[in-house]
């Protein structure tokens, strides 16, 4: 596989965005700690919604429960979206929603095989292609930054350091896909996605969730930092989201933890 | 001691420039104290003659405190949401508060983490943190008490 490199360009994004480009204010930085704290940083200054925040590398980059999100330069698309909601709007099946929105836009780059494992972890032939953190802004009802990690090039030495399974988006292309072309669809589906959220919340979105259900029907195990809590089969997921999980005692349902596959 | 009696020392504790009274007559002996918040042993009790059950009703001052330790009185945290709470950013990260820790509003106290959106829930009033109510890594219920601030 061969490193081409294109950078980030404003120009070429705003280009792809096409009649949405006015619903975004983009921001690339060469380096930052992590996209998702400048953006909370800026939200808290009162920065619009629609600011995209993103680097070509992160220093720090967060994943969920602090887990590190391993990125190089050209390598991978780290960003992070500032989204203002109504401060009453119901955000539980966010993530998921964002899911799906990131799903379509690889799709719509000809990647075929995109699952969705709950919450929003995007997989690819069983190995993760993107991730998904979303913040709070503290004080600030309905205001939430987004924050998308997305392998584009998996080179060997970073997938070394990467202890889950991952792939990256050019394993699946039969060319590499530019990291611009590529972050102008993402936020063009993420705001057709987002638009639907607010309007119909996640109840519109959840069968397009389930048609991508990497567990779909398959006995899974939860667990919370290591610790196993439930084991049952993953069949659906709630109207907000909520894992289903049915177990000995029932159905039971799920909003936060880890979901593994059960090994047979 | 009869009642009258006690509710007279009590009224003369009240009304005198002394903070404490302590009357022992035969095997009877009260103490009457008019800042309670003294250990169990030493707030007033009554031996050999034990008090009718009123008493201690109608007669606040000279009441026995709980023997159990109440729980700390102040200001609740409550989940705002299903989820799980922690109380670090990361597994092994130094917790964003401490008991014993004072906290402006505003501050970080925690996070409630569901569908991977993460929230950090912060102070809504200054304090002290008396209590933690929830170990970390918990699922916690909407309305659940979190920390106690004081």
């Amino acid at each position: 596989m061969t490193a081409s490199f294109d950078a980030l360009d404003a120009q070429v994004v705003r280009a792809a965005l096409d009649d949405r480009a006015d619903l975004f204010r983009l921001d690339f930085l060469d380096a930052c700690e992590s996209t998702n704290s400048v953006a909370l940083e800026r939200a808290g200054y009162g920065a619009p919604a629609g600011l995209v925040v993103a680097s070509e590398t992160q220093t720090a980059g967060r994943g969920r429960r602090g887990r590190t999100w391993h990125s190089l330069a050209g390598a991978s698309l780290t960003f992070s979206l500032l989204w203002r909601f109504p401060p009453a709007l119901p955000l539980g099946g966010l993530s998921l929603a964002v899911g799906v929105a990131l799903a379509r836009a690889l799709e719509g780059q000809g990647a075929a095989g995109i699952m969705l494992k709950w919450p929003n972890d995007v997989l690819a032939d069983g190995r993760k292609l993107a991730g998904i953190l979303i913040e709070m802004v503290p004080n600030t009802p309905g205001a939430t930054v987004i924050g998308i990690g997305l392998n584009v090039q998996l080179p060997r030495a970073l997938a070394a350091r990467i202890a889950a399974e991952a792939i990256g988006l050019a394993d699946l292309l039969p060319f590499a896909p530019s990291r611009n072309l590529l972050l102008g669809a993402v936020l063009k589906e993420l705001a057709a996605v987002l638009a639907r959220f607010e309007a119909d919340g996640f109840p519109a979105l959840r069968e397009d969730w389930l048609a991508r259900h990497a567990y779909a029907g398959a006995e899974v195990r939860l667990s919370h930092d290591g610790v196993i809590v439930a084991q049952g089969r993953c069949v659906d997921v709630d109207q907000d989201g909520a894992l289903l999980l049915h177990t000995d005692r029932g159905v039971q349902r799920i909003v936060s933890g880890e979901v593994s596959l059960r090994a047979r | 001691m009869d009642l009258r009696k006690l509710k007279k020392l009590i009224d003369l504790v009240q009304e005198s420039g002394i903070s404490e009274l302590e009357v022992t007559e035969g095997e009877e002996k009260v103490r009457i104290a008019k800042h309670p918040p003294a250990p169990v042993q030493s707030t007033t009790y009554l031996t050999a003659a034990p008090a009718p059950v009123p008493a201690a009703q109608t007669l606040p001052a000279a009441a026995p405190a709980p023997t159990e330790p109440a729980e700390p009185e102040g200001h609740v945290v409550k989940a705002p949401m299903v989820g799980t709470f922690y109380r670090a950013s990361a597994p092994g990260a130094k917790p964003f508060v401490e008991v014993g820790q004072t906290v402006k509003q505003g501050d970080t106290l925690c996070i409630i983490e569901a569908m991977k959106l993460m929230n950090e829930i912060e102070a809504d009033a200054s304090g002290v943190i008396k209590a933690i109510l929830v170990e970390n890594g918990q699922p916690v219920e909407y309305g659940q008490p979190l920390m106690i601030l004081g």
